[in-house]
C-alpha cells in the first residue's frame, strides 16, 4: 500500500460517521462509495470553481509514478457562503484529502475534508450558517400576514420594494402522503424493499424506479446533461425559485436558482392547454403546458403535456407523456408557501396520488444563480 | 414535423454556416414553422425599409419608454439575426478571400452597412486587441466551438441576441430589469434598477454583476464580474475577467432597438472600444420551453467519454 493512498481503518471508521456529505445537490452516491473511504496527499494542480461542485486537481505520487485525482467538492455557492472564493486555495498548495473514494476505481474521491499540509489549516469546509441556509428555519416570532395585489389576490412573490424567493423545501424527497418511508435527502431508499410504499407504481415503473435506485441515481439526467428539473422536481431543488407575476398579460414566470438556471411560464389567461410553440403543435415538454387559476387564496395549476425524460424527484420516480397534475400553491402566510401535488398518471401508476410540502421565502435576499452546465467541457 | 424542424433550425442558426457566404440573408427569419417566414430578423444590412412609416417607442404612463411587451398590443419577441449579432464587421476594402481568412468558419455578413450607426461597427484592425487576443480570435473563428452550441449560459451581446428570440420584463414596482432568452440556455440576466453598486469581490461567472438606470430614453446597463470562459458574442471576441461592459438600449421606435456595447477589458485590448446591432421586434410570437440540452449535436457534447468531443472533460461528472 503506498504511503499517500491509504484506506487506513482509523479513518475509515470515523469517516464512516461522516461520509454522507453535508448537502450536495444530486446523489454523490451515484459516483462514490460511502464504504470506501480513503486519503490522498499531494499538490494542487488546478481549481475548477464551477457549478455544479467545485473541483480541485491534485498530482499525488503513488509508488514512484504521478497519478492526477480529481477531488470534488460542494457547490461554489455552498463554499462561497461558508467565507471561501476561487483563491482560497491555489495550484502548488500541498493539500490531504479525507474523503470517499470513486466506485469505478478511477483516481477520484468526495472530499470530506481539506487540509494545508504544513499549517493543517482546514479549507473549503462547509460553514454551520452555509448548511443552515438550505434548511427550514424555525422562527418564535409571528409572521406577517399574506401580502395582496391591489385586487386581494395572494402575491407570489415580493411586495413592491422588497425581494426574495422561494426555498427551503421541508422535504426533498418525493413520496405518497402518508407514506412511511425511510429515504435519505438525494431520495436513496433505506431499504428497496420499501420501494412499493412510495407510491402506488404500476410493475414497470417499480421496476424502473428499483433499477435507478440500485444504481445510486447515476442516471439522473439533471446531473449528468443538465437537463431541467422539470415539473414538481423544481419544487424540491435546494435553492429555490422565484414567481414573476405578469399580472398585465396573464402569465407568471418561474424562475429556477439552480438546475441550469432556467424559467418557464405558467399561464393565466384561459388559454387552452396546448403546445408552446404555436399552433397545435403538441411537443411534450419538461414544465409542460402548465395553466394557472385561483380559487380563493389557493392558486391551482393544471398541467399537461409533458415528456418523459425527466425524473418527476430525485429518487428517480418514473412517468409517462399521460401524465397530468393539478398543483395547488397557498401562501400561508409572508414566509410560507404550501404545496400540494396530485398526479395522475395512468401510464406509470394505478391511481392518482398526491404528496406535498412547504416552502420558505427568503426574505431580503436575492435569487441565487447556479448553471449545472458550468463545469462541462 | 414542426417541432423537428425548428430544433434543425435552431442548430443552424447556433452553429451557423460552414462556409462562408457572400451576403448571406436572414433565411426565413427566427421563428420558422410559426407562419412568420418574412420575420425582420434583425439582419445588420437589411435592405427593405418598413412600408409604413415606424411607429413611435411605446411609453409607460409615466412617460419612460416601455422595451417590453405593450397593454393592448399583440405579444412579441426581440430578434436579432445570426450574422448582425458579431461585434466585428467584415472590412469591404479587402477581398471576399481576405475576409474568409479573417473569419474563418464563420458567414460573416459583406453587405454595405444600412447606416452610420451599422457602419461604426468596427472591423478587426479597428478593434485594438491585444496580441495574444488576436491571436485567440483568429483561432476562435478557426474551431467555432462557441459555449453557446454547448448549452453554456451566453454572456453580454450573446445574451440578448439568442435564438428564438429574448423578452425584457421591466418589474419596476421592485426595481428589477429581466431579460429572458428563449433558445440557448433558455436562462434569463437579473438587472438591479434600485441604485445599488456592485458588490467587492464578485466570483467571476457567466453573466457577471449587471445594475442599469435610465439615461433619457436609453437604458444603461453596467456589467462586470464575467469568468473568462463567456464569449460575448458568437464570433469569440476574447475577454478576460477585467471585462467591463456598458449596454445601452434605446427602443429608437416600436419595432426596434439600437443596442450598443462598450467593451472596456484592460486584460484583452489596449483601448475600451464599442460595437453593437440592431433589435428587431417580432409582433405575434411567444417564447416557448426550449432546451438545449435536449438532444445537444454541437461538436463538443457537454458530457461525453472524451472519444468524440474537442475538449476533453476534467473529470467524469
Amino acid at each position: 500500500m503506498s504511503r499517500n493512498v491509504r484506506g487506513y481503518w482509523l479513518a475509515g471508521l470515523l469517516s464512516m460517521f461522516a461520509a454522507t456529505p453535508l448537502v450536495a445537490h444530486h446523489a454523490v452516491s451515484a459516483k462514490f462509495d460511502a464504504a470506501k473511504p480513503g486519503s490522498v496527499s499531494g499538490q494542487v494542480t488546478r481549481v475548477d470553481w464551477a457549478s455544479p461542485h467545485v473541483h480541485i486537481l491534485m498530482n499525488v505520487v503513488r509508488d514512484g509514478r504521478t497519478v492526477n485525482w480529481a477531488v470534488e467538492l460542494e457547490s461554489p455557492l455552498d463554499l462561497e457562503r461558508s467565507g471561501w472564493d476561487m483563491n482560497s486555495l491555489k495550484p502548488g498548495d500541498s493539500v490531504t484529502v479525507q474523503g470517499i473514494l470513486a466506485r469505478d476505481g478511477s483516481p477520484q474521491i468526495w472530499g470530506n475534508s481539506v487540509v494545508l499540509t504544513g499549517t493543517n489549516k482546514r479549507v473549503l469546509a462547509m460553514s454551520p450558517e452555509a448548511v443552515a441556509a438550505l434548511k427550514p428555519v424555525t422562527s418564535s416570532t409571528p409572521a406577517l400576514p399574506v401580502p395582496r395585489w391591489p385586487d386581494g389576490k395572494p402575491r407570489l412573490g415580493a411586495p413592491p420594494g422588497e425581494t426574495g424567493y422561494w426555498a427551503r423545501p421541508s422535504s426533498t424527497v418525493l413520496m405518497e402522503t402518508g407514506a412511511n418511508v425511510e429515504m435519505d435527502g438525494s431520495g436513496l431508499l433505506k431499504n428497496l424493499r420499501d420501494a412499493s410504499k412510495v407510491a402506488p407504481f404500476q410493475p414497470w415503473a417499480r421496476a424502473l424506479y428499483e433499477f435507478r435506485q440500485r444504481n445510486f441515481l447515476k442516471a439522473d439526467p439533471m446531473f449528468l446533461v443538465c437537463i431541467p428539473a422539470g415539473a414538481v422536481r423544481q419544487f424540491q431543488m435546494p435553492y429555490g425559485n422565484q414567481f414573476l407575476e405578469d399580472k398585465t398579460f396573464g402569465r407568471i414566470f418561474v424562475m429556477a436558482a439552480g438546475g441550469n438556471h432556467d424559467w418557464h411560464f405558467i399561464y393565466t389567461d384561459g388559454r387552452p392547454q396546448e403546445g408552446e410553440l404555436g399552433g397545435n403543435d403538441t411537443n411534450p415538454l419538461y414544465y409542460g403546458n402548465a395553466r394557472g387559476r385561483w380559487e380563493g387564496d389557493t392558486f391551482i395549476v393544471d398541467t399537461r403535456g409533458l415528456n418523459e425524460k425527466f425524473w418527476f424527484s430525485n429518487g428517480g420516480l418514473p412517468h409517462t407523456e399521460q401524465a397530468h397534475l393539478v398543483e395547488r400553491f397557498t401562501r400561508t402566510d409572508m414566509n410560507t408557501l404550501r404545496y400540494e401535488v396530485t398526479i395522475d398518471d395512468p401510464g406509470a401508476y394505478t391511481r392518482p396520488w398526491s404528496s406535498g410540502w412547504t416552502l420558505q421565502w427568503v426574505a431580503g435576499e436575492e435569487l441565487p444563480v447556479s448553471y449545472c452546465q458550468e463545469n462541462r467541457p | 414535423m414542426r417541432y423537428r424542424s425548428l430544433v434543425l433550425a435552431g442548430m443552424v442558426l447556433t452553429m451557423t454556416p460552414t462556409v462562408f457566404t457572400q451576403a448571406r440573408g436572414e433565411g426565413p427569419g427566427l421563428n420558422p414553422g410559426q407562419g412568420q417566414g418574412q420575420g425582420r430578423g434583425g439582419g445588420q444590412g437589411r435592405g427593405a425599409a418598413p412600408q409604413a412609416p415606424a411607429r413611435p417607442a411605446p411609453r409607460w404612463p409615466d412617460g419612460q419608454i416601455n422595451l417590453g411587451l405593450v397593454q393592448g398590443e399583440p405579444p412579441g419577441l426581440w430578434e436579432v439575426g445570426a450574422t448582425a449579432v458579431p461585434l466585428a464587421r467584415a472590412d469591404l476594402t479587402r477581398s471576399r478571400e481576405e475576409n474568409a481568412r479573417d473569419f474563418g468558419l464563420f458567414g460573416v455578413d459583406t453587405r454595405e452597412p444600412t447606416d452610420a450607426f451599422l457602419a461604426s461597427k468596427p472591423t478587426l484592425s479597428q478593434i485594438p486587441f491585444q496580441p495574444w487576443a488576436r491571436a485567440l480570435f483568429a483561432n476562435r473563428v478557426q474551431i467555432r466551438n462557441e459555449p453557446y452550441v454547448r448549452c453554456k449560459p451566453s454572456s453580454g451581446a450573446r445574451q440578448v441576441a439568442t435564438a428564438y428570440g429574448t423578452q425584457f420584463v421591466d418589474d419596476r414596482e421592485h426595481k428589477r430589469f429581466y431579460i429572458f432568452e428563449t433558445g440557448g440556455a433558455h436562462s434569463f440576466r437579473t438587472i438591479f434598477m434600485d441604485g445599488r453598486a456592485h458588490p467587492p469581490n464578485l466570483s467571476p461567472s457567466n453573466r457577471g454583476h449587471s445594475v442599469g438606470h435610465w439615461e433619457s430614453d436609453t437604458l444603461v446597463v453596467d456589467t462586470v464580474g464575467f469568468g473568462e470562459r463567456v464569449w460575448i458574442d458568437n464570433l469569440g471576441v476574447p475577454t478576460t475577467s477585467q471585462l467591463h461592459t456598458i449596454e445601452r438600449f434605446t427602443r429608437t421606435d416600436f419595432e426596434t432597438i439600437r443596442y450598443e456595447i462598450t467593451i472596456d477589458d484592460p486584460g484583452a485590448y489596449t483601448a475600451p472600444w464599442k460595437s453593437g446591432f440592431y433589435m428587431r421586434w417580432e409582433s405575434g410570437v411567444e417564447s416557448f420551453e426550449f432546451v438545449c440540452q435536449d438532444n445537444n449535436q454541437a461538436p463538443g457534447l457537454i458530457v461525453g467519454d472524451g472519444t468524440a468531443i474537442i475538449e476533453k472533460p476534467l473529470y467524469v461528472p
